[in-house]
């Protein structure tokens, strides 16, 4: 198995890391099943720890209007493979539109996420930080 | 009786790199479609004026321009022209592009994307991410030799270069400068000095960096060195399939068909350009990246080894299977138009 720390910056690396399911998640606005795919391991936004809860009610105000979100990955930086966890951060650009109108939206932040195999061909999210750029 | 309709939407920029891959495609896609299609153009940015091609074709498409009432300018557009097909020179993934994409959804269009065949993951990845895009052609070179695929919702077609009628003339003995940057230009320069004087190269430029030749005659314009400026498409593969080396900047386009050609390829790093993480691993044996003159001295052994003893490969038989790719992919273009389903069963959200 090619891990996120062997892999370029190419849109390849979506399948290679747990990335994938949680940025899919996110673009339907699921916003249970993306609070139940991170459970209970440690949130960071923006240099302050986010407790699950308010995770999901942070997404849902800011994100339940739009429509079409798009994350775009735009680079990646592997940081190493400790112990089994793999740690990446990813330059996100998040675009969405305004229902009802033709306005468009973007916001460029920076993903940090550690993750695990979990010996299915998967990996496992053991951290997630989001950072402004 | 009037011809069925194609809008076409494409961009063009100057900054921060000149970006023209994704016009030029649609040009060369549109050259065999114009006789049996009505084709529209919708390009974000500046018209290359002195493209060859789009000279040619130009009188022969309407032309939209846009205000900046830009998503109720394309909606009009899109209800007046009722295309066959909304066609994307590239995945519209940010700005005018994305905006174009989405009002196309909101109308119901039959939307068909083209991008680069990025390895075996682009087949699945592109139809994911972008699910309101209802085909993909993807333009690449396949690990086999293969000159594509169909599979479904996607065309794999080889990279839209014009094959030498005939071959190559005479022996594959030169280095190609693709100069149209002046940054790549003078990596070129810099790759010339470090190559034995007698060393025959191609050097291709727009008209701006011709007084520049002159002040670089250390290393440009030497005896055996042709300068071209802004050849035809024939001219310019007449000149990478006699190239050992191609010094190029890094966007898809200039790589993929240097190895189409036959030549192995330094790439300088540009801005939004590619990396070799979207290198398809068949093509990574055959694809340098530098970004300044240290990297260049690293990549001397290679261009060494590629100037004394060139590979052969994998794609040297591509011109024999496809002598005309642009006109191929135009072919298989059609048929993806054509699975349009009937008008009544269209999807057409309300918007």
């Amino acid at each position: 198995m090619t891990s996120q720390a062997d892999a370029g910056d190419g849109p390849e690396l979506l399948r290679l890391t747990a990335l994938g399911p949680l940025k899919a998640l996110f673009q339907a606005k699921r916003w249970s099943e993306l609070e139940a795919a991170v459970g209970d391991v440690p949130v960071w936004a923006f240099d302050r720890p986010l407790p699950p809860r308010e995770c999901r009610r942070f997404l849902a105000e800011l994100f339940d209007p739009a429509v079409d979100l798009h994350v775009l990955v735009t680079a990646h930086r592997a940081r190493g493979n400790q112990g089994g966890e793999v740690r990446s951060s990813f330059r996100c650009c998040v675009v969405w539109g305004e229902a009802g109108s033709w306005e468009e939206h973007e916001m460029e932040l920076d993903l940090h996420l550690g993750s695990k195999p979990d010996g299915a061909g998967m990996f496992r999210v053991c951290y997630l930080g989001v950072s402004g750029r | 009786m009037s011809l069925p309709r194609l809008v076409f939407v494409t961009y063009f920029r100057l900054v921060p790199t000149t970006q023209i891959g994704v016009f030029k495609r649609c040009m060369r896609l549109i050259q065999h479609l114009v006789d049996d299609f009505e084709i529209h153009l919708v390009n974000f940015g500046p018209l290359p004026e002195r493209d060859a091609m789009f000279s040619a074709l130009r009188s022969r498409m309407k032309i939209w321009e846009f205000s900046e009432d830009l998503g109720n300018d394309i909606a009009r557009m899109l209800d007046e022209v009722q295309p066959e097909a909304v066609i994307f020179g590239e995945t519209p993934l940010r700005g005018s592009m994305r905006l174009a994409h989405r009002v196309a959804g909101m109308r119901g269009a039959w939307q068909i994307c083209i991008d680069n065949y990025y390895g075996d993951y682009a087949g699945s990845f592109f139809p994911t991410e972008w699910p309101r895009i209802d085909r993909w052609m993807l333009l690449g070179l396949m690990a086999d030799g293969r000159a594509g695929m169909s599979n479904g919702n996607v065309e794999i077609v080889p990279p839209l270069v014009r094959f030498p009628p005939g071959g190559a003339e005479g022996p594959r003995d030169r280095v190609a400068i693709l100069g149209y940057d002046k940054q790549t230009l003078l990596m070129g320069a810099l790759l010339l000095r470090r190559l034995p004087p007698g060393q025959l190269a191609d050097i291709i430029v727009s008209p701006e960096w011709e007084s520049l030749i002159g002040k670089q005659r250390g290393s440009l314009g030497r005896p055996g060195h042709r300068v071209m400026v802004l050849p035809k498409d024939e001219d310019l593969s007449r000149a990478l399939s006699s190239a050992r080396v191609v010094m190029g900047k890094a966007g898809y386009q200039q790589v993929v068909e240097s190895v189409a050609l036959g030549a192995p390829i330094v790439c300088q790093i540009c801005g939004g350009g590619i990396d070799m993480g979207l290198i398809a691993p068949q093509m990574k044996p055959y694809v340098r990246f530098v970004a300044d003159e240290k990297d260049l001295e690293r990549v001397m052994f290679d261009v060494a080894g590629w100037l004394l003893d060139p590979p052969r490969l994998p794609w040297a038989g591509l011109g024999a299977q496809v002598p005309d790719p642009a006109a191929h992919a135009a072919g298989r273009l059609r048929e993806l138009i054509a699975q349009r389903p009937a008008p009544s069963s269209t999807r057409r959200a309300a918007g």
